[in-house]
């Protein structure tokens, strides 16, 4: 299975081709050397050759046929000229002198150049069985006796010989040093890969935990794990949020869904006065309402998740929008024993956002607030609610303080999820989804909300980063705050 | 009033037509886009209901047709598509109003109610108000029932103006947040019902007949109780 595999591996075949790119180009430099270290000995022995033609046709011209015969006798015998070759003959091409047996049957070219086989045997030193190939030029001399000079090519034979066989073995090596190479290479990357696939697998099988090992070097590998862990992390969150909230979705829905049709099934009963149905269908219509508003809540916080409405970002000064939320709210809030104290800044607040959502978000709070905080305490005294706006570096933040019991622990943890509710009897009024809302509001602002227990109660503040854009906007200060009593407050 | 309903929906279309018949209005059917258009620009109507999508020709550009042809027929934009965007592209396209569905019928009610009287509301501009003995100065900003001035915050004169405005029709609870506070969102509580409380407090409460009524499962009205005023 490996060595299939690793054929059909990407990385193998690629350090293959690169193995062999390389390997051409390195067989073209050996050769082109090779081949002109080859042309250079050649030129080197012809021009030897010509010498020695030079200085036997000046014997010949000197002292005739007899001085070339001695002279080439003489040089036959000398060991300091290794591999030269001479042959003279006659007219009738008998050899008269030299250290080869016979006259070449090869035909030369043009420039009479020739390479031949040759057999030793005319020299008096000559083992008579040598036998070779040579280079050589033949000569006609005046008188009609003929002159071969020559070199024995044996040796560089050898050398050429030895050098291919050096390069072949080296190409062979090479080859395998581009396949173990490759092999390794890609067993090295495989075995990375590997274990994402295997991750990814587990994960399909139904294993959201599962992560991507990281090796801690830091290299590429370890980079595309993180990231893939990242977005693992980021999936599970959202599937995890998704099928709770389906399952808070289906249990949230059901029970009103089953009041609906209980009391439309009781209208059925003829024995129901017409004031009875008139009150039947109206509970079912309020009912049907808060259903709606649910989903209303659902599609809002999707909205929000979504970011589509950071398109429609405009300046919004936070400082009108909370007076508004403020003065909407106060009676809600006497009348439910509590006094809303603002705190505002004596100047505006601007952030780029989405009037109507940073309004429902401040509302949600508020509505929480006051259902939550307001009379909890001891009934004798007025709950105080606080509404406070200030700047803090490049944020603004509003903060809505309760004296109600407060949330801890897991709860505290909990509050901002989709439907989550603090009373696991789901009893109390709510949809649970407020937080959740005024969470997914201060996200898509590109701020947070943060909640925290604050001695009685509890503490909600949503920060959102100022609108940078007008220069005239100052993000310094803000600490002059204009605290107002609830009662003698009047809109601005 | 007549009115103009564009909706592809059967149901829907029924449901609305009904509605404003037994209201007491004349509701015209328009089944596709290209029917509705025709109609809207040949046919005087008060006010048109007009889904945002629809066979042949779209809500929009049936809004945006009417308006290059010089229609000024009050229109209200009824649409599944109810995100902020949507909304906001429905009112630029020319529309007056819009509404998500599903909706209650009182709110479509009161909505079309309040958008007919707009064109023609000469009293829209005038400076004083009045339903029965109540009086709403909006030069000075003063209000009194029979001559006694009551004393109104800010907020609760805007409210008192509104409900006035729209007197003898019911005005919902969504259209007080939109139009007396200016936001558009979804209270979790009665917030509102706090608020005209408070108000009928001031305008009602010295007094034998009350002006500010709440209609069960629509909202509220400022209503003159007898004819013999």
């Amino acid at each position: 299975m490996f060595p299939i595999r690793l054929i059909r591996s990407r990385v193998f075949q690629l350090s293959l081709l690169a193995s062999a790119i390389f390997g051409i180009a390195a067989v073209a430099v050996v050769a082109t050397l090779y081949f002109s270290s080859v042309e250079a000995v050649t030129r080197q022995v012809e021009a030897t050759i010509d010498a020695e033609i030079k200085g036997l046709s000046e014997q010949y011209r000197q002292f005739g046929p007899v001085g070339l015969i001695r002279a080439v006798e003489r040089r036959s015998r000398q060991r300091s000229r290794p591999g030269a070759i001479y042959l003279v003959v006659d007219p009738g091409f008998k050899r008269l002198a030299g250290n080869i047996a016979a006259w070449p049957k090869e035909e030369p070219d043009a420039r009479r150049w020739v390479t031949f086989a040759f057999r030793g045997g005319g020299a008096a030193d000559g083992p008579a069985a040598v036998k070779g190939e040579a280079r050589g030029r033949m000569f006609r001399l005046p008188g009609g006796f003929f002159l071969l000079v020559g070199h024995d090519l044996r040796e560089q034979q050898r050398v050429t010989a030895r050098t291919r066989e050096t390069l072949i073995l080296a190409g062979i090596v090479a080859i395998l040093f581009a396949v173990a190479s490759g092999g390794l290479l890609s067993w090295l990357v495989l075995r990375r890969i590997d274990s994402i696939n295997r991750t990814s697998r587990e994960i399909m099988a139904g294993d959201l935990a599962r992560r991507v090992p990281e090796t801690g070097r830091g290299d590429e590998f370890d980079r595309l794990a993180q990231s893939l862990n990242a977005m693992l992390a980021q999936n599970e969150k959202l599937f995890l949020g998704m099928r709770e909230v389906s399952e808070n979705l289906a249990h949230d829905l059901r029970s009103p869904l089953g009041r609906i049709r209980q009391r439309l099934e009781r209208q059925l009963s003829p024995s129901l006065s017409e004031s009875g149905r008139k009150a039947l269908t109206e509970e079912a219509l309020a009912e049907t309402d808060r259903l709606l508003s649910t989903f209303s809540a659902i599609l809002s916080i999707a909205q929000a998740d979504s970011g589509g409405p950071k398109r429609s970002f405009e300046p919004v000064d936070l400082r009108t929008l909370l007076q508004d939320v403020a003065d909407l709210y106060e009676p809600l809030a006497e009348d439910a024993g509590a006094t809303l104290a603002r705190a505002l800044p004596d100047r505006p607040v601007t952030v780029q956002g989405n009037r109507d959502m940073l309004f429902q978000a401040c509302a949600n709070l508020l509505d929480n607030a006051i259902e939550y905080g307001a009379g909890a305490g001891d009934p004798a005294q007025t709950a105080v609610i606080d509404l406070d706006l200030d700047t803090a570096g490049e944020f603004a933040r509003f903060t809505v303080r309760d004296r109600g019991p407060g949330l801890d622990g897991e709860a505290l943890e909990r509050a901002r999820e989709r439907f989550y509710r603090a009373d696991p009897s789901r009893t109390t009024g709510g949809s649970g989804l407020g937080l959740a809302l005024v969470d997914a509001v201060a996200r898509l602002h590109d701020g947070a909300l943060t909640l925290a227990a604050a001695g009685p109660g509890l503490r909600a503040a949503v920060q959102i980063p100022l609108d940078k854009r007008p220069p005239a906007q100052e993000t310094a200060g803000g600490t002059g705050h204009e605290a107002a009593g609830a009662a003698g407050a009047g809109p601005g | 009033m007549k009115i103009l309903v564009i909706e592809d929906d059967a149901e829907t279309a029924d449901y609305v037509a009904k509605g404003l018949q037994e209201a007491g209005h004349t509701a015209t059917l328009a089944r596709d886009g290209h029917d509705g258009l025709v109609r809207a620009i040949g046919e005087p109507f008060d006010v048109a209901v007009v889904d945002r999508m629809l066979p042949k020709v779209d809500g929009k550009t049936i809004v945006e047709t009417m308006r290059s042809a010089g229609r000024t027929t009050p229109v209200l934009f009824l649409s599944a598509m109810g995100e902020v965007r949507h909304r906001v592209e429905g009112l630029r396209s020319g529309a007056d109003d819009y509404l998500t569905k599903p909706f209650a019928f009182s709110e479509l009610l009161a909505r079309v109610e309040a958008l007919g009287r707009r064109p023609r509301d000469a009293y829209r501009e005038e400076t004083v108000l009045k339903a029965a003995g109540l009086e709403l100065n909006r030069l000075t900003r003063e209000v009194a029932r029979d001559g006694r001035r009551i004393e109104l915050q800010p907020r609760e004169y805007r409210l008192l103006e509104y409900l006035m405005q729209h007197a003898g029709r019911v005005v919902t609870r969504t259209m007080l947040l939109e139009h007396v506070w200016d936001y558009h969102f979804d209270p979790q509580t009665n917030v509102i019902d706090v608020h005209v409380s408070r108000l009928r407090q001031k305008i009602d409460r010295d007094f034998e007949r009350p002006l500010i009524h709440t209609v069960r499962g629509a909202g509220y009205s400022i209503r003159v109780p007898d004819p013999a005023d």
